[in-house]
């Protein structure tokens, strides 16, 4: 008799697992794709089961995805085989791709009229094609020059402000076991991106203003790419970095004494180098002679999939996560990581944070100035990557070369592409 | 009656054989044929992988043929295996040599020694060397300052970026090919070498006409899969240099990847795909031909 109750016993302890599990399967399953970590991964979780816990129509579930593999093969094949996530982050360097594609589900419907004139006018217009809104923006990441403060005590050199300052700083701060300038040298959209504030000081634009023809042959941008290039075959300029350039570990291990990165370093910097937090200074980007100041707002946006079998619950969650409740970007942009939000009133609630430390420095000096990132077709992206590469390493084309050959590529790929620009 | 039952004998080996077969074909079938094919099918298409494929008939072998990059990239991967193959080969040959003329324990701690990278991830292999040719601090650097020489930019360098890739990739697969020719030194009888002391004839001598001839068999295996394994360099490629600086090491395989992943052109990249694996067919056809046609 014992026996046989204790059987029973354990046959329904071994039954409940089930049975919660089919609890949880009467829900449609919703995926959604990460490809961050720590501190920020457990934010989006947090998200997830709070969303979860408030509804009962879909199941969110988040995945995380190393970061290679977000941007190429994993999500590549993911979509190629009908198996992409039902909502995912993707950069302006490759919103175009997807918007093209109509992979991409129009939010307009879901979100409030009264939240999105809370968003900053350019940042909806980065993301929206023909009046559709295909993601929501949630950060707005600026670049700024980061520099060693006892680096340049050390050699008596000021904070450049000028092309030929931070070519002249960068000679005067390089010694044999440390560059004086760190900028991408990898070529990818990284770099790209990383460019774009040099081309707009010049006054010039990719295109031409009604967008029919390449506009990069000009003086201002020759000189730019004259200068990078100068820097690499001098050895001032980091001409192999240990790793990718959005880290400030390169900096604060005295690897350079100068380096342009992005608002995110500012967080890496608290958590991973706070003895450095004093010796860290941030400054607006060089420019040319009689130039404008400028930087580039990058970010990532939350999109749903629009051939998921649950589209409008994939974009219910996009906006219940970015385009509702500033609660969650707020949290976001000024507690998980600093990132200027492209929400007014959370850049006005939160003064306190953005006068802090560096980020002070940014909101004061950088925020402003800056335009939002390119979106561009993967083709012209390509060819402009390509354009840096040569400029910067290969010394036996000319710059000149170099540029009318990305000029007529990318006028060859205009002459028959009929999608957005 | 007899003659039936041989019959029946027979027909049962066979079936046994077939039925052992099977799994491996099966295998070969979905994984390797069926994806050749389907590669050619794609490459009749333009798709980005998320709209539906668009049929453009032979387009992308047009476009490729004009595609000045993918012309650069094959000349950058003959350049590899010209540098890579005859590397691999002679190395290994002249270690297996060497280690044949040890013995006993030493043998072995030395065929373990060099057999090691073979172990190795190639991913590891690639990040591990980038910090031994850093420009500023790597180990090799560091070494030729010692001896009084320049300081060198290896991987940073467009001129150096490909040896020093290539570098990397012989030592890879050194140990295992040199595990491969001692094997084979190994199975040479010994009398041969002693009858052409007999002779007078000298190391050498005995290398080039004992030695070569009799390893033959594992030459040509060693060069076949040395010249495939080049034409199909990428991982550590891939992580010391992602192709750069200026597509100095920019291979085929890296193109057709940044076509595929990068520029998101599954149709045109699947086309460079199917006409590298002719190449790489056509050039091992050549070589095996040229082998067979020398042992005739």
């Amino acid at each position: 008799m014992k026996k046989r109750l204790l059987s029973i016993i354990l046959c329904a302890a071994m039954a409940m697992p089930g049975m919660a599990v089919s609890a949880k399967d009467d829900k449609e399953e919703l995926k959604f794709w990460v490809f961050h970590s720590d501190k920020e991964l457990e934010f989006f979780q947090n998200c997830v089961d709070q969303y979860n816990s408030e509804q009962s129509n879909v199941e969110v579930v988040l995945e995380q995805i190393p970061w290679d593999d977000y941007n190429g093969t994993k999500m590549a094949t993911a979509f190629a085989s009908g198996e992409g996530p039902d909502v995912f982050l993707v950069a302006p360097g490759l919103f175009l791709k997807y918007a093209n594609s109509d992979v991409l589900m129009p939010l307009n419907d879901y979100i409030k009229p009264e939240v999105l004139e809370d968003f900053s006018e350019s940042s909806i217009e980065g993301v929206s094609v023909d009046d559709e809104i295909l993601a929501i923006p949630f950060e707005m990441e600026l670049f700024g020059l980061y520099y060693d403060k006892a680096a340049l005590e050390e050699a008596s050199v000021e904070v450049p402000k000028t092309w030929d300052e931070l070519y002249e700083a960068a000679k005067a701060l390089t010694t044999d076991s440390r560059y004086g300038f760190t900028m991408e040298t990898v070529k990818g959209t990284h770099q790209l991106f990383e460019w774009y504030p040099f081309l707009w000081q010049t006054g010039n634009d990719i295109y031409n203003e009604d967008k029919t023809a390449a506009a990069l042959n000009k003086e201002g941008v020759l000189n730019n790419l004259e200068i990078k290039r100068k820097m690499f075959e001098e050895g001032y300029a980091n001409i192999k970095p240990s790793r990718g350039n959005t880290e400030i570990g390169m900096l604060c291990e005295g690897e350079t004494a100068m380096q342009i990165n992005g608002t995110w370093a500012i967080s890496q910097m608290q958590n991973n180098y706070p003895e450095m937090a004093e010796q860290i200074g941030v400054a607006p980007l060089p420019v040319p002679e009689g130039g404008e100041a400028a930087s580039v707002a990058g970010g990532w946006k939350i999109c749903a999939n629009a051939n998921s079998k649950n589209a409008e619950e994939a974009a219910k969650f996009a906006v219940w996560m970015f385009g509702d409740d500033p609660a969650r970007m707020e949290q976001w942009c000024t507690q998980t990581k600093f990132a200027f939000a492209p929400r007014q009133s959370i850049i006005d609630a939160n003064e306190e944070v953005y006068q802090q430390g560096l980020c002070a420095e940014f909101t004061n000096n950088i925020l402003g100035t800056e335009q939002p990132e390119k979106r561009l077709p993967a083709e012209v992206s390509t060819i402009l990557q390509d354009m840096l590469q040569s400029a910067y390493f290969d010394t036996s084309v000319s710059l000149e070369d170099t540029v009318t050959l990305a000029e007529e590529s990318i006028n060859d790929f205009l002459s028959s592409y009929d999608g957005a620009l | 009656m007899k003659k039936k039952r041989m019959a029946k004998g027979k027909k049962k080996e066979a079936l046994t054989a077939y039925l052992m077969l099977l799994p491996d074909v099966a295998g070969l079938l979905i994984f390797v044929f069926i994806p050749i094919i389907y590669a050619f099918f794609i490459s009749l298409h333009s798709w980005n992988g998320l709209s539906e494929m668009e049929f453009i008939g032979i387009q992308n072998y047009i476009k490729m043929a004009k595609d000045s990059k993918f012309i650069n990239s094959i000349i950058v991967t003959v350049k590899y295996a010209l540098m890579y193959v005859p590397s691999v080969f002679v190395l290994s040959l002249l270690l297996a040599c060497l280690l044949h003329a040890l013995h006993g324990k030493l043998q072995s701690f030395f065929r373990t020694a060099f057999f090691l990278p073979y172990a190795i991830s190639t991913v590891i292999a690639g990040i591990v060397w980038s910090f031994i040719y850093n420009p500023m601090n790597g180990f090799l650097n560091q070494l030729l300052a010692l001896a009084g020489g320049e300081k060198q930019r290896f991987l940073a360098s467009t001129t150096q970026a490909l040896p020093s890739t290539v570098v990397v990739g012989v030592w890879l697969v050194l140990g295992y090919n040199t595990i491969l020719f001692l094997a084979a030194i190994k199975d040479i009888p010994h009398n041969y070498y002693e009858a052409a002391e007999i002779d007078g004839a000298g190391p050498i001598q005995k290398f080039f006409k004992i030695t070569l001839p009799l390893v033959k068999d594992t030459s040509v295996f060693v060069l076949v899969m040395c010249a495939i394994g080049s034409f199909q360099a990428f991982d550590q490629i891939n992580v010391m240099t992602a192709g750069g600086p200026a597509s100095a090491t920019t291979t085929s395989v890296l193109y057709i990847y940044d076509q595929a992943f990068r520029t998101f052109e599954m149709g045109y990249s699947s086309a460079l795909a199917f006409v590298l694996f002719i190449i790489i067919m056509v050039l091992t056809l050549i070589q095996m031909k040229l082998m067979k046609g020398k042992e005739d």
